[in-house]
């Protein structure tokens, strides 16, 4: 298993040095340099706020913000080579900023409720009446209920690790948490997902 | 057989080895290498897992168009600049807030001073009242009126006014005196 996972997951050692050269050339006044950042991290930067705020449209603007932030913040980067965790970082709490900001106007009555910000409303845009569409709200509401039974930390962790697919260690950089701690919280949400027939049936296709 | 059971790893041991089997003691690790019945269920946990993240990527929307920076943007306003005109304001605000806070708190004393001194005035007023009106009591008379009223000539013994200032009530028993002496 573990080496099926790392088959999903970027040579991290690699890409880190080849980014960390990336992120000198922009620091030395190359912009070309950035754009190339930007075209190795905007689909999981894009997906990984897709996953949180569930509106394609957000998640674009979102996108967009947090490498406007990365760009302007990159000469504060001390290791180079932590360029993707330090991306992520930013990521989750501009996620976390704007899911402060919905539930703010939710409050006021002037935003759509996002009971669910990780998974709920999630936004159908291709074929509205198609088997995709109806894949995608089966699926997305099998999480969302599944998620919707972690605890905040448990919730977070376990996105990192399964939807993003970060790393242990990234995941424990990112959150500034301990490895242990990390681990812990990953314990308690795959004992859940364990226990979670409806989403593992789905998943081994027993649900059609 | 029983004995090869109760080695079989628990489903907690399971979990730490999808999380990460370095975790494992040796023994457990070794079991794990050996045992299909283990080695499958922890396979058959980790690929779910695996699943689920291929299955969100697949059901989920790509952005519609590659993201730039607006580059333009970004050099016309440069940030340094922008964050020291932030801060200036911010601390331009703040000793702004100091100040008024300070202007505020400096009447209270002054005021305290001026409730002090309208206190002292009106009690001396108070006092001049009270003055006023005991001796109108005593005198209720201005004294130029005093010599009228006779009070003001101490040497006229009290006989030589009645002489001069009749007595009405003596005045009218006297003449009943008469009447009655003179019809009898």
């Amino acid at each position: 298993m573990t080496e099926n996972l790392k088959k999903h997951i970027p040579k991290h050692q690699e890409e880190g040095s080849r980014v960390a050269l990336t992120v000198e050339s922009v620091l030395a006044g190359d912009r070309a340099s950035f754009e190339k950042l930007i075209t190795i991290y905007q689909e999981k930067i894009f997906r990984m706020v897709y996953y949180r705020t569930g509106s394609r449209m957000d998640a674009e603007d979102l996108t967009q913000d947090i490498f406007m932030k990365a760009f302007r913040g990159l000469h504060t980067l001390k290791d180079k080579k932590r360029f993707g965790p330090w991306l992520f970082s930013i990521a989750v709490n501009s996620v976390r900023d704007f899911q402060k900001k919905k539930q703010f106007l939710v409050f006021f009555g002037l935003g759509r409720d996002m009971r669910d910000p990780d998974t709920s409303n999630m936004e159908i845009h291709d074929e509205p009446h198609g088997v995709n569409h109806l894949m995608r709200q089966e699926f997305w509401g099998h999480v969302r209920r599944f998620m919707e039974k972690l605890s905040r930390w448990e919730r977070e962790v376990f996105a990192m690790r399964f939807l993003d697919q970060l790393t242990i260690r990234e995941i424990a950089q990112i959150l500034s948490k301990s490895e242990s701690a990390i681990k812990t919280h990953l314990y308690r949400a795959i004992k859940k997902f364990k226990e979670n027939h409806e989403l593992t049936r789905l998943l081994n296709g027993e649900i059609q | 057989m029983n004995q090869e059971k109760s080695l079989h790893l628990t489903e907690k041991e399971i979990i730490q080895a999808v999380i990460d089997e370095t975790d494992l003691t040796e023994s457990t690790r070794e079991h794990l290498s050996m045992c299909h019945i283990c080695r499958n269920e922890k396979e058959g946990l980790g690929n779910q897992l695996i699943r689920l993240g291929k299955t969100a990527e697949s059901l989920s929307p790509l952005p519609r168009k590659s993201f730039k920076l607006p580059w333009k943007d970004i050099l016309k306003t440069p940030r340094v600049w922008k964050w020291q005109w932030r801060s200036l304001l911010a601390a331009g605000m703040a000793a702004a807030m100091i100040f008024a806070v300070l202007l505020w708190k400096t009447p209270f004393p002054t005021a305290q001073k001026d409730k002090e001194e309208e206190r002292t005035i009106e009690f001396v007023q108070d006092e001049q009242l009270m003055a006023d009106i005991s001796s109108l009591v005593e005198n209720p008379l201005p004294e130029i009126y005093y010599d009228l009223s006779g009070e003001s000539i101490s040497d006229v013994s009290e006989e030589f006014i009645n002489f001069v200032i009749i007595d009405v009530d003596n005045l009218v028993r006297h003449n009943h005196k008469k009447e009655e002496v003179y019809y009898g």
